[in-house]
Order: C-alpha cells, then structure tokens, then sequence
C-alpha cells in the first residue's frame, strides 16, 4: 500500500497525499516536539529584572518559532486601579487591595488558558512577584488541572547597586510614576520591595524539590537548575545562562555592493563593485571612529563578506550560518528572469515570503533556524560588527526589534547602511548611518502595498529618509556619514497585555 | 590597500591572498573564538560518574571540532604501581602510596601543559578526584602560570543505589581488580570510598569557592549548580551535561531505502524509492515492530526518500532539514564518473582531504559536523529513536558515538538496507549491525589507495584518549624518583587499534544479501572478547555488554 507523497508548493515539503494528519509532520526544519503547553513562572522582588528576562524571553521564543506571549500581572492590576498613590496599596495588611490583587492574577491565568487554547499558543510567560508559596500553589494547580506544564524563572540579586540601577532604568518610566519626582518614586519604590519582603518565599531546594526550576543569582553570576523536563525548557535554560547585561553595541551591515547587485542578479559568490570597496573603506574609517573596545567582526564564508571585512585591518571570524539565503534554482537570477521562467515560484513567495523555499534552497524559516547559535553567541558577546547579506540581516534585526515573522522579509537592510544596536531598558535603541556611498536598492517591496500597515511609524520614517537617500543618488553631505535620525527607541514589546 | 582574496580549493574559503600565515582563520562552519586552552577539571568522590562525564565530554568535543584528550590520574596510577592489592593504598595516613599519587597527578598535568602547548590541543580533561582544596589549589596554580582556563566539574551524588550499579558497571572490571571476585571487589571499592569521604571539601559556591568557574552536577542530573560561566566553550560543556542521561535506551540508524538516483549512480537529488527501496521499508516497518520498543520516536529528513521509508512504518515521525545528505552543490544529481569528467580537479581534491573537501557551491564533512550538532543534543536528550537518514549524515552521526576521527569519517560504511543499532553501555557505545535481507546497489567509495596529501594537511581532530591512541601518541607517565620500577610489560594498545580500524567493524562484515535478518551481535561480542583479552577492556568503542 504505497502511499503517494506530493510537495506542497510553498514549503516544499514532502507530504502524503491522503489523509494523515499534517499537524504531526509540521516540516519545519526542527520537528516540534509535540509538548503540552508550559507556562514560564516568574519568581522573585520587585526590580530583579523580571520583567527584563520574560520580554527577553518571548522574544527569543517567537522568533525561533515557539509562539509565546507574556502576561504582566502588574499591567491588569494597573488597568483595575487606575491612579496608582504609593507603596501602602502593596502593603500586605491592605485587605482590599490584596483582593484586586488575587482578582488580576486569576484574570492574567485565565487570559493564560484562553491564549493556549484559542490562540494557539505554546508557552506564555507568567510575569509576577509569586513570592508566597501559597500563590505558587495556586499556579501549579491551576496549571495541574488544564495538563500545562510549569517551569519556575526565580531572579535573586542583593547587590543593592544592581537594584537602584535596576529602578533607574525601569521603574520611572513605569505609568506609576508619571509625575513622580525621581528622589520620591525612588523611595516609595523601596517602600513597596519591602512590603514584598515580610512575605518572600524563595523557592526551596528541598520542598520545592519536585519542581522544575532555575534560579538566577545575582544577574546570571550563578545558576541552580532543578529538574528540566524538556526541549523547551532545556532551550530556555541554555538561553537564560547566554544572556548578559553589560552594556555593549552591535553593528550590522551588509556587504558593499557586489557585482551582481549592480546587475540585479541575487545570491551568487561575486567581488565587491568599486563602489562596494569604496564603502568597505569608509566602514573602516566609521568603525574607527567609534572607538570600539574589543570589537569582534563576523562575516559569512561569501566573498563579499570578506572582502568587506578585510578593508577593516582587523582580525575577523567567519561564519558558514552567516551565509546569504540559498536561492536553490533561482540563484544568480534576476527577479525579471525569476518571473519569467519560474512565474509560478515567484507567485507564491508573494504570497507567504517567510514561509517560501526556493526550489533546491531555503526559506527565512530555515535561515532562522540556521542562525539561532549566531543569536546564542551574540547575546554572550559584547561589541560585535556582523557583515552579512540582505537576508540574513532580516532575520538578525527581527530578533532584535521583536518582528513578527510576515514583516521580517520586508525590513529594510539597504546597502552601505550601518545598523547600531545598543540595548536600553527593555529595549533596544537603533541608529542607522548611511555611509554616503551610492548603491543599488535591492529591496522589493511587498507586492500591493507601500508600506505594511503593522509596521511601526518610527522605522517608516527613518526608512522613508533612507529610502529618499538611497534615490536622490548624490547626496550633498559633507560629513563622512550621516546619522539620520536622532536617537530613536525602539520599545521592544508594547506593554499591553 | 585591500588584500586579493583566493579561494583555498579543498574548503572553498576565501582567504587572502598575500598573506604569509597559511590560512590564518581556519574556517570551521563557525568562528574558533580565539580562547586560552581550558583544562576541565573533574571534583568528587569515586564512583561518581567522572570518567564518564569525562570520556562522554571529550567524545562530544573532538566531535564538534574541538581538539580534546582525557588525563585519567588512576591510569597514571596504575601505571606507576603494577600490582594494586587493596584500598591501603588509598589511606590518607599511607605516606609513601600519598606520595606515589601526588607524582601521578604531576606526570599526568606535565602531559596536560604538552598537551596544550604543543600538541595542538585545546582542551584537557583532568579525570582524577581533586576532592581536596589543596589539590585544586595546585591546579589553579597551574592554569594560571600557564594561562589556561580551569573550569570544575563536580558531580555529587549521594543516591547508595545509583552508586553501588556504577560500581558494579564499570568498576568491578577495571585493571585493579582482575584477579578478584565481585564481591570482594566491591567491598574494597567501598572502603577505597570511604578513604576519600574524610577528606572531601565539595567545592562551596558560596564562600570558599565563589570565584571559581564550575558546574555543580547533582545527583545524576537532576539539578545543576552552574557558577560564573565564563566563555563559550564552557557554556557549550553545560548545555551539553544538562541534555545528557543515563536512562537505558537504543538509537537506531539507518539509511532510506535505496532511491532510483541510487539505482543510477547518481548523487544527492531528490528522488524516491526503487522498488527495492521500497521493500526494505517493508522489512524496516517488520523490523521496528519486533523490537517492541516502548515510545520510539522516528525522525527523517525532509528528502522525499526520507519520508517515503518512514511513511511505511506506519507510526508518527518528525523531520529535520538538519538531517538532509550533504550538499553536492554543482555536482548533485551527476554519477561520479560525470563529476571526474565535468571536474577531474574537484574529484581529484575530495579524494585528497574528504573531511574538510567542500564541493562547489555546496557542503563539507565539516560543514555537516556543524549542521546535524543540534541533531545530536537533541538524541542525546531523547530515548528509543530511529533516525532514517542519508550516507553522509549517518557516517557523521556514527563518527560521533563511536568516537571516529575526522579522518575515518567519511569512509565509515554505512550500507543500504542495514540497521545500526547503538545502544549505550558502560563508557561506550555497542554496535549491532542489522541487515534486512534487501538486495541494493553499493554506494560505498573506498579511500584511494594512493591518496595525494595536499602540502598543507590541516590539523587533524584528536579524537584519541591515551588508551586508545596509537604507541607514538602515548605520554607515558613520566615519574622517574620512585622506588618501584614497573612490573609488567604495557599490554600493547595497538592490539586493540587494529581491531577497532573501519574495515573490523562489525558493520563491514554484515552480509547484505542471503543472510535472514539476524542480529550480528555475535559478532560484537566475541570482537569485545578479543578487546578484552588485550586488556583493553575500557576501549570507548565497543565494549562488552554484560
């Protein structure tokens, strides 16, 4: 009984043709592992950087394709009290107060459930307190009965610095503060740590032993890890112990132009045109001007990577992951030739572009999944200058600016265009320079629309400026590069819940 | 002035062209990360699962392109004092046998300084008990007078249960006790522990040992303590002791059965099954079914050959674009006639360095080394699975649990229509190979009897362990002021070499036409006899299952 298998156009995955259920071969690069839902349980005081791994947290999760979705228990308690006066609210012998409290948590699980079952959800992170034990026996048994699994992310810090820096950055951005002189918010925000304080509960290593947890001490100095049950939960894990908090910037750029971008061809392994050297020279004098310390520079195995690189006069690694998408039979094609010869692959990779794989090639799917140990390493590294293509910058920016994955091929990577990162507070801050060497444009817009309505203002206006660079083909300044815009934020997740 | 840029021929790197160092930035898929040698040293009391943390972890990095080798102290030990008699020896108040053990421990990290200074390694397994602080004392010295990183690996473990099997497991029959019954053995293996037990100071992460970079490992991996991770590699080695277990289980891998590109000799592709192909996933649906395993997990690639020998098994299963054949790049879908006639000069340059070769536009050995890692960890979490696969993949897959160098990896045979069952005893890993009864074409090219070396011969991956690496290799234990001179003669370990080279695998000799579909475990077990008679019993590949 030989079952016929077909390819499904856009994935280009192997499927048989009757019946049996798709879910189970899902034929995404890595199998699924079919887990029952896990709730991410937050556990620790106020200002311990909770907030900060489960943004962190989702993000990585969403982008690696586990969807996940984070629920602020502050956020409902701020929606059910509208005027936030002080510390007395969190005061544990506030009776009314404690009910609003346990009504928000109960309506944030419940939101929990809703999210698992109708909206697909995976993994939803649980950001609270929890200090008691008694809250976190709820959670469990609420998570028992609906058959979740639920792994416990305790932060413990003492080091009072790391805290009153920790409410700097954060807390008085907080809509509770709003006209709050700094000195006072402060103080009723070291009032309200302590009304959490009588009644902390850390998690313990000997009743607590049948959890499954990690406690972080001291901003990721030290790790106890309790029993992890799974891929997901060991993924989390290995990520939690990568990410650090030192300050740093990260630089990304494409390669200088190439000769086949002058011919509109993609992929390929070609040199750099001389106006693709001329910018792999000014990229060395802007990075000078930087004055990074202990800068890495990454490039892909692609010629034009290194090339680039090497105008740069330091050492540089390469990387094999960094390598543009892989067009499969498209390679070294036009998109005219593409229309013509293969009208009907181009149709559909307009139709869903990072879900499409190109015949014998790859979709943005498959160039995330080979770009997740890039990710792991730069979030345990410092300065870096990544050089890498068209693509594989997408997908880089997209993690960092939390992109969903129908925007993440239309993002906007144009030629000689350095992208600095510097993460702040819960985001991540982004400065364009355009190095004021002319290029072709390679983007092609999504079909039908100028702009995606989702994407957000502020990277339309800074691209709007790039774009209207990119055409006005001399550009008048003097400077060696322009910054564009002044520093704009980007706030990672809108903190809506 | 920028640099012309050459593509090296056999990895397809760019690299510049002018420049005097030879390939400076030796191109693995990922970057090298510059770092110090870093000598991981074991903590803890015997029996604790250290020379197998050790071996497994050594194993796992010369794997992924780290230059690796174990120090095993007890070897030292016994290669210093012949004879052992009891747990005397290991008395805190025997003077003269401290003293023996104090040497050893030097000798063995005299050969770890050579090992990373001048033999190209990268990292040094210290295996030893290191249970007191002034011996970690002297290796912190150490590291830091040579500058090489020192991270702690500790593993506790308190469970009477779980120690009493690893003693039966791997200590009984270890050298020290060959001439004694079980029971005895056990008995002074146990008093040989409680020798240590007075003088254990566990590493303290709260005062003592606060600064120092380890992994706490507790209770066989039921909690872990990790402290100040400091680099890559060594958040590579936690991520990969937190994803191994010791649960008994069985990895099978196979190939799909044979496709019609196989049929014409062709490379890669993406074609289906020969009629043939398709019998073998009716004998491997059979096969599967007998073995009754309890939850196997059935994973392919998301090749359409792949998937068609899965779909026959008639259970669900996963697919990896990880697990897809190599690359062939420009040479896909051509026989290798067509490929030496279009690119005589590429055939040629395989055949001269078949590990690092990249074709055009496609993939190296090396390349899927990096791509099926994730593959790995994720089997090494997982229990009963069967991974149908490609040639190349399975030779990768293979090389990693039965410790192959790179150099013997893209020659492992890896049949059609033949099983490998793997299935995890003691230090190692046993093989049967299992061939059911299919008749398919040979796709199996033999290393070129005269095979050119290109002038740069890159660095190979040092998979050996002293036990197991040739005679040349072998640091002999140099302790030259002690009173007793060696008794017995060093029972030569190229014996054992000889045994476990490609061609004695038992997977060479499994029939693949005419034979029933039998187990070639007898194979396998007379072979471990053999290994055992060169008293090579602690041989990480194949070893007896008891």
């Amino acid at each position: 009984c030989q079952k016929k298998l077909t390819q499904t156009p856009l994935l280009k995955i192997w499927v048989p043709w009757m019946g049996c259920n798709l879910n189970r071969r899902r034929g995404s690069s890595v199998p699924q592992f079919c887990n029952s839902p896990t709730m991410i349980v937050m556990v620790g005081l106020p200002a311990r950087g909770k907030t900060y791994i489960s943004k962190k947290l989702t993000r990585y999760l969403n982008w690696i394709g586990v969807p996940t979705k984070m629920f602020n228990v502050g956020q409902y308690r701020r929606e059910a009290v509208k005027i936030y006066k002080n510390f007395e609210f969190f005061k544990t012998d506030n009776e009314e107060a404690m009910r609003i409290r346990k009504a928000c948590a109960s309506a944030a699980l419940k939101d929990v459930s809703a999210y698992f079952s109708k909206e697909q959800g995976q993994v939803a992170v649980f950001d609270a307190t929890n200090t008691t034990r008694e809250r976190r026996a709820v959670i469990n048994s609420f998570a028992k009965e609906k058959g979740y699994k639920v792994f416990f992310v305790e932060s413990i810090c003492d080091d009072p610095e790391i805290i009153a820096e920790n409410i700097k950055q954060v807390k008085f951005g907080s809509p509770d503060y709003v006209d709050r002189d700094i000195d006072d918010a402060m103080e009723d925000f070291v009032q309200r740590i302590e009304c959490y304080k009588a009644n902390y509960k850390s998690i313990d290593d000997e009743k607590d032993r049948k959890l499954s947890y990690i406690k972080i001490f001291d901003v990721g100095s030290r790790y106890l890890v309790n029993r992890v049950q799974d891929h997901i939960q060991s993924r989390i894990v290995y990520y939690l112990m990568n990410i650090h908090v030192t300050p740093r910037s990260i630089y990304l750029s494409r390669h200088g132009e190439s000769e086949l971008n002058l011919l509109g061809r993609i992929g390929g392994d070609s040199g750099l045109s001389p106006r693709g050297q001329k910018y792999a020279n000014a990229l060395a004098t802007f990075i000078k001007g930087q004055k990074i310390s202990d800068l890495k520079v990454w490039t892909s195995h692609m010629k034009r990577t290194i090339q680039t690189a090497e105008a740069l006069g330091v050492p540089y690694e390469q990387w094999k992951a960094l390598n543009e998408i892989d067009a499969g039979v498209c390679e070294e094609l036009t998109y005219e030739e593409i229309q013509e010869n293969l009208p009907e692959e181009f149709a559909l990779r307009d139709q869903d572009k990072y879900r499409y794989r190109y015949p014998k090639g790859e979709s943005y799917e498959d160039l995330v999944h080979r770009l997740e140990p890039v990710i792991m390493e730069l979030e345990r590294q410092e300065n870096v200058l990544v050089v890498c293509h068209q693509a594989v910058m997408r997908c880089l920016l997209a993690y960092f600016l939390d992109k969903p994955a129908d925007e993440l091929p239309y993002l906007r990577c144009p030629l000689h265009t350095v992208l600095k990162l510097t993460p702040i507070a819960y985001g991540c801050k982004v400065e364009p320079f355009f190095l004021n060497i002319e290029a072709v444009n390679t983007h092609r817009e999504r079909p039908g629309v100028s702009f995606h309505k989702h994407t957000s203002v502020i990277i339309d206006t800074y691209l709007c400026q790039l774009s209207a660079l990119e055409s006005n083909t001399v550009s008048r300044c003097v400077r060696p590069w322009i910054k564009l815009t002044p520093e704009y934020t980007f706030n990672i997740l809108p903190i809506t819940p | 002035m920028p640099r012309e840029l050459t593509q090296n021929r056999i990895q397809k790197i760019w690299i510049p062209t002018k420049d005097d160092k030879p390939a400076p930035r030796r191109a693995t898929g990922a970057p090298h990360f510059v770092n110090p040698p870093t000598v991981i040293v074991m903590v803890g009391l015997p029996a604790r699962g250290k020379t197998y943390m050790s071996k497994k972890l050594t194993r796992y990095l010369n794997w992924i392109g780290m230059p690796t080798k174990v120090f095993n102290v007890g070897e030292y030990r016994r290669e210093a004092v012949k004879n052992y008699s009891s747990y005397d020896f290991f008395k805190p108040d025997n003077e003269c046998a401290v003293k023996i053990r104090q040497q050893c421990a030097l000798a063995a990290l005299r050969d770890v300084k050579s090992y990373l200074k001048d033999e190209g390694g990268q990292v040094a397994v210290f295996d030893a008990t290191n249970t007191t602080r002034e011996r970690r004392e002297m290796i912190l010295k150490f590291g830091a007078e040579n500058s090489f990183k020192i991270f702690f690996i500790e593993s506790v473990c308190d469970d009477p249960s779980v120690i009493a099997s690893n003693i039966m497991e791997v200590k009984v029959s270890c050298p020290d006790y060959k001439d004694c019954n079980k029971t005895d053995a056990m008995l002074d293996f146990q008093r040989r522990i409680e020798c240590y037990k007075t003088s254990y100071q566990p590493l303290d992460p709260d005062q003592h040992d606060r600064d120092l970079s380890f992994i706490k490992v507790i209770d066989v991996g039921r909690r872990y303590l990790v402290n100040r991770i400091q680099d890559h590699i060594q958040s590579k080695i936690v991520y990969y002791l937190m994803n191994i277990h010791v649960q008994p289980r069985t990895i099978y891998l196979c190939r799909h059965g044979e496709s019609s590109d196989n049929l014409e000799g062709r490379l890669g592709g993406d074609a289906g099954l020969s009629a043939r192909g398709k019998q073998f996933s009716a004998a491997l649906a059979r096969f599967v079914e007998e073995q009754q395993l309890e939850d196997l997990k059935v994973w392919t690639s998301q090749l359409c050959r792949s998937i068609q020998t899965a779909e026959h098994l008639g259970v669900p299963y996963e697919q990896w674009k990880a697990l897809n054949e190599i690359d062939a790049g420009v040479c896909e879908e051509m026989t290798y006639d067509e490929v030496k006639e279009k690119f005589p000069d590429e055939f040629a340059l395989r055949d001269e360095d078949k590990f690092y070769y990249r074709y055009p536009a496609g993939e190296s050995y090396q390349d899927l080394v990096q791509r099926v890692e994730p593959v790995i960890m994720e089997l090494e979490r997982q229990e009963n699975v069967l991974v149908v696969c490609h040639q190349a993949v399975m030779r990768c897959l293979l090389a990693y649990f039965l410790d192959k160098s790179a150099d013997e990896m893209p020659y492992l045979k890896c049949p059609l229509h033949t099983v490998l069952k793997l299935t995890p005893v003691a230090y190692g890993c046993k093989v049967e190979s299992i061939s059911l009864n299919v008749e398919a074409v040979n796709t199996h090219r033999e290393r070129p009897e005269e095979v050119k070396r290109g002038p740069g011969t890159l660095i190979r991956r040092n998979s050996v362990t002293p036990l197991t690496s040739p005679e040349s290799n072998i640091k002999k234990p140099r302790i030259d002021d002690l009173d007793e001179p060696p008794i017995q003669e060093v029972p030569p370990s190229v014996a054992s070499l000889a045994l476990c080279s490609p061609s004695h695998l038992p997977l060479a000799l499994a029939g693949q036409t005419n034979h029933p579909p039998i187990s070639e475990s007898d194979f396998t077990l007379s072979l471990s006899k053999n290994l055992r008679r060169s008293s090579s019993g602690r041989h990480d590949v194949l070893q007896l299952c008891q």
